[in-house]
């Protein structure tokens, strides 16, 4: 960010623009904040007046853990998270030095089809998908979460952006010293990429970590669910006086992503910035 | 070979198999295992309870039970049949029983060992649920019948006895009336957690009948139904005494004591008790009556089908269920669990008879067994179409879109041309 | 864009013929996990919901070549006439708020001090990392009309907060909303990444040339963000449909009265609580036309506009 702003805003602008931003701004923070609070509340303030607690308790974010298994939930989703990410990780970078690197008859059509895929909605595809799932037997188990989704088109795309803009001396320095376009990848590319690729790592971590429909149609009972569809449960069988481990349990389901982005903050947007979304 | 990423990612993708294979069906034994899809989440303990009443009882079974959601149990159980994978006992709305008969491959229950003996255990009129073209597909399980329930507290605020449920509907609506001109609260909420029961059990109770009996045509926009569908709108719309928030908000409300009545079925009595505790006590009363005509009200609920193609699971489905209908065990599941006895003589049994004693409000739903006929059960493969043509009816009415003269007809020509093109 | 990484000095290494072919299927290799993925997962469900949006799957009996009566049985059914119906609204509405409100925040965010602008950002990318499970649930309690925030907020000034959520005639507008909540701030801040790439020198030079804040924006900005536009539009209009699934599966189930569903959320009913395969099949199928008829001529409309630099 600049220090001298771009645009020249004339006070009644300015004005609107602040505004328009402090709405923005208040309209995340606000509702995010009483969650946190609610949370935060003992069972006899939870229909209370005042937005925040009198005396805040961290009772709740025990008790929601008795109300559902939320720690298996938790360890399905962090289990079918790091084993997608990773497949989806290890197969995007595999194809995306296939199409940067290499000339071979059909390679535009089949990035084509790549890309087309990541434009094709669920819609399209849910029922046969579920189908062959069920008649796999994978129905309502990790495998049934995580095989259908090891393609990631999105993640081809940006790391085949990063690898055509890779400089050419260090790949030919690689063929020099002897070392096949499979080792150069390995020692070679990667080590360089490794920013795009944990940003892109993010980026998926939480698509999956988030995920709602795929899991809904997929788990069924507890040792499968994902943190999300238990959460959601928890919000159906919820009776009135659970609001506060509920609001718990919201807040812990948000929280790997939370640290995540904070942790690579910067990254994120670096990576769109010079994956360049002008092309 | 040397150590390189692609040998390290290997490994964990192994890892990954034999995790996954956790969640895999445990690996048979020498017992026979058997696998029980149920929705009982609430009920869990008790189920397990008789469970481990039936492993005792039979050793060399062993059954799974997989609590699913009740939304989606019957799909499920469909998907499953057609990747050959069905479960061996299914709890089924009592509604959608039909439909999975053909669709699912439901094995005749008289086609066990003791050829359906085991079915004599169980209230003559209430087996009716699980007859198709004369044969037993499903035996009943876990019925509800609809209840009044009421704040006693609220009654009391507006000047109502607290002890003296509703006998007819009309005084529903002058109780409501009374409610809220003197306390200002919702006074009625009628449950439409099931989509099509509800109505269905107004209409009926009010004289009509849901199918006719070639399950060909549906047959309820009698003058009776259109009339109680008209009372429903009425307070609604015209009296507001029914609210028009969402199911959620209202259960909510109910439960934190702000609702003056709430019509539901006989399953919530349980959950009611605990989280009512100490907020405020509700009466319970019969399903108020239609004029001065007979109480006459479909169950809600489930039934059991057995689906095992393979001769020894089934064998042993049979036994599960042979067991699950014995006298003693369903009259102490149904006041465990919250659900109507199903035994032709419930008080021959002691633990429930004892429960009445301490629970006497639990007379009403036993007493109501008489009263109680068999809801309708959807034919074809289109069944949660025309439950849903029945919910919308309902939101229509609420939302005040037109009058029941005009949407019961409809709703009940739309049933039917849904049914004619079912397969 | 194709561009390949040629190394001579690979070429002069001799290398044995095994070598040679090795590295002839190497590529093929490296795309083999992809593609089978993308096979199975992708476009081979694609072409069997075409199948079954034309045959009756029964159980022990192989499936019945139906034609069109899965389609034709579908147009009679009233809740496809609301579900099509509400379809166009959901993009018709969102579009606005997730494509244009998006940019002048952007704008704004860009021209504030670095600090303000740090933290806005910040801000502005939370909704991306909440799920929508999260969001519903939030915004359910925030809007309910007894016991919610805003509610909370609204009585003390003798205020009653209309029940937005069961109201046939409001639902689809809040869903709207809270779904366009989520989406506006990582809208905004893809437009802020092409802002920032903006070099300095030509907004300077275009200043030394005595132009206008609006001038700027409109000769400058616009175009050089118009690619970025029309990719949001683009998404926005194939994925809004499938993003609102959450909320309404959470908040409203369709209802009351048809009120808030689209054809996504009638394909996924019609597949898993009426288990009619053909009709979500042929519900699916439609949906996917429509989408891709619409996004081409979004495509058509904005692609003439787009400038690439």
């Amino acid at each position: 960010m600049r220090s001298v702003a771009p645009l020249t805003l004339t006070p009644a602008w300015r004005a609107i623009g602040n505004i328009l931003l402090f709405v923005a701004s208040l309209s995340i923070v606000v509702p995010l904040l009483l969650v946190i609070a609610t949370s935060l509340k003992p069972p006899i303030e939870i229909h209370g007046g005042l937005p925040w607690p009198q005396s805040p308790t961290a009772g709740n974010y025990v008790e929601v853990f008795d109300k559902i298994p939320l720690g298996l939930y938790f360890w399905n989703s962090a289990a079918t998270t790091a084993l997608r990410v990773g497949g989806q990780l290890f197969i995007a970078l595999l194809a995306a030095y296939a199409f940067a690197r290499f000339e071979f008859r059909g390679r535009d059509v089949l990035f084509a089809l790549t890309l087309g895929a990541m434009m094709l909605p669920h819609s399209l595809t849910f029922l046969p998908t579920y189908l062959m799932i069920s008649w796999l037997g994978w129905f309502d188990s990790w495998w049934g979460l995580i095989v259908p989704n090891l393609a990631a088109p999105v993640g081809v795309f940006l790391l085949r952006q990063h690898m055509l803009a890779f400089p050419r001396d260090l790949l030919d320095s690689a063929a020099i010293d002897g070392a096949g376009p499979w080792r150069a990848l390995w020692l070679v590319i990667l080590p360089n990429i490794q920013p795009a690729l944990a940003a892109i790592a993010i980026l998926l971590f939480i698509d999956c970590w988030n995920e709602y429909f795929w899991p809904l149609v997929i788990t069924e009972s507890e040792h499968a669910m994902t943190v999300q569809i238990g959460i959601r449960r928890f919000l159906d069988a919820e009776r009135g006086d659970d609001l506060g481990p509920l609001m718990a349990g919201v807040v812990l389901v948000s929280l790997p992503a939370m640290a995540v982005f904070l942790w690579f903050q910067r990254r994120i947007l670096e990576t769109f910035v010079s994956a360049g979304l002008k092309g | 070979m040397t150590v390189t990423p692609f040998t390290t990612i290997g490994r964990r993708a192994t890892l990954g198999a034999g995790l996954a294979t956790l969640a895999a069906p445990a690996l048979a034994q020498a017992r026979t295992e058997i696998s029980f899809w149920h929705y009982q989440t609430a009920n869990v303990p008790a189920l397990r309870e008789v469970l481990a009443g039936f492993h005792e009882a039979h050793p060399e079974v062993r059954v799974t039970d997989v609590p699913k959601d009740v939304g989606t149990i019957a799909t499920e159980v469909q998907a499953a049949a057609l990747a050959r994978r069905p479960p061996d006992v299914g709890q089924i709305l009592a509604r959608l029983t039909v439909g999975l008969v053909r669709n699912a491959g439901a094995v005749p229950l008289d086609s066990g060992e003791d050829r359906g003996a085991f079915l004599n255990n169980v209230l003559p009129r209430f087996r009716e649920v699980g007859i198709l073209d004369g044969k037993p597909y499903a035996v009943p399980h876990s019925f509800g019948t609809p209840l009044i329930y009421w704040n006693k507290a609220i009654f009391a605020a507006a000047g109502l006895d607290p002890d003296r449920a509703p006998a007819n509907w009309d005084e529903v609506v002058a109780m409501g009336l009374q409610i809220r001109e003197r306390t200002g609260r919702f006074a009625l909420f009628i449950s439409q957690a099931g989509r099509d029961v509800a109505q269905q059990q107004m209409m009926v109770n009010a004289g009509a009948t849901m199918l006719s009996p070639d399950l060909t045509r549906a047959t309820f926009a009698t003058p009776g139904a259109i009339a109680a569908m008209q009372l429903w709108q009425d307070m609604a719309v015209t009296h507001r005494i029914h609210s028009t928030l969402s199911e959620r908000e209202q259960t909510t409300l109910w439960l934190s004591g702000q609702i003056g009545m709430f019509q539901g079925s006989v399953a919530s009595f349980q959950g009611f008790l605990r989280d009512t505790a100490g907020r405020f006590e509700f009466g319970v009363g019969h399903y108020p009556l239609w004029k001065d005509q007979p109480r006459r009200v479909p169950n809600s609920g489930s039934a059991l089908m057995i689906f095992s193609q393979n001769p020894q699971r089934r064998a042993a489905a049979f036994k599960l269920l042979a067991y699950l209908m014995r006298p003693e065990v369903t009259s102490r599941w149904s006041w465990t669990s919250g659900y109507l006895p199903l035994a032709p003589n419930p008080l021959a049994d002691a633990s429930l008879r004892d429960y009445l004693e301490r629970e006497p409000r639990w007379r009403v739903p036993v007493a109501q067994m008489q009263d109680t006929v068999i809801t309708a059960r959807w034919p074809g493969n289109r069944v949660v179409e025309i439950q849903i043509v029945l919910e919308n009816m309902v939101q229509a009415l609420m939302q005040g879109t037109g009058p029941a003269a005009t949407l019961v007809p409809r709703a009940e020509a739309e049933v039917t041309r849904i049914i004619a093109e079912s397969r | 864009m194709s561009a390949s990484l040629a190394l001579p000095g690979a070429a002069a290494v001799a290398r044995p013929r095994a070598g040679r072919r090795a590295r002839h299927l190497l590529p093929w290799l490296l795309l083999s996990p992809l593609l089978l993925s993308l096979a199975a997962f992708t476009y081979w469900p694609l072409l069997h919901t075409i199948y079954l949006s034309v045959v009756d799957v029964r159980l022990f009996q192989p499936d019945r070549f139906v034609g069109l009566d899965n389609f034709t049985g579908l147009f009679r059914s009233p809740s496809f006439a609301a579900a099509s119906w509400n379809t166009v609204i959901y993009i018709a509405l969102s579009l606005p708020l997730k494509v244009l409100l998006p940019i002048p925040i952007a704008v704004f965010v860009w021209c504030a001090g670095a600090r303000m602008a740090s933290l806005h950002r910040s801000i502005l990318f939370v909704p991306t990392l909440l799920s929508f499970v999260v969001v519903a649930i939030v915004w359910i309690w925030m809007l309910n009309p007894v016991m919610g925030m805003v509610q909370s907020g609204l009585r003390p000034l003798g205020l009653q907060m209309p029940p937005l959520l069961s109201d046939a005639a409001t639902a689809i507008y809040a869903i709207i909303g809270i779904s366009a909540w989520k989406v506006i701030g990582f809208n905004a801040l893809l437009y802020l990444a092409g802002l920032a790439s903006i070099p300095r020198e030509l907004i300077e030079s275009m200043r030394l040339d005595g132009a206008s804040d609006w001038r700027i924006t409109r000769s400058l900005l616009l175009p050089l963000l118009s690619p970025t536009i029309y990719f949001v539009a683009i998404t926005s209009v194939l994925f809004t449909v499938q993003q609102v699934f959450t909320p309404i599966n959470i908040m409203t189930g369709g209802g009351p009265s048809n009120a808030t569903t689209n054809l996504f959320y009638l394909a996924y009913e019609m597949a898993f609580e009426s288990f009619n395969i053909g009709f979500a099949s042929a519900t699916a199928l439609l949906l996917f036309v429509g989408l891709g008829a619409l996004a081409a001529l979004k495509a058509w409309l904005l692609g003439r506009r787009v400038h690439y630099a």
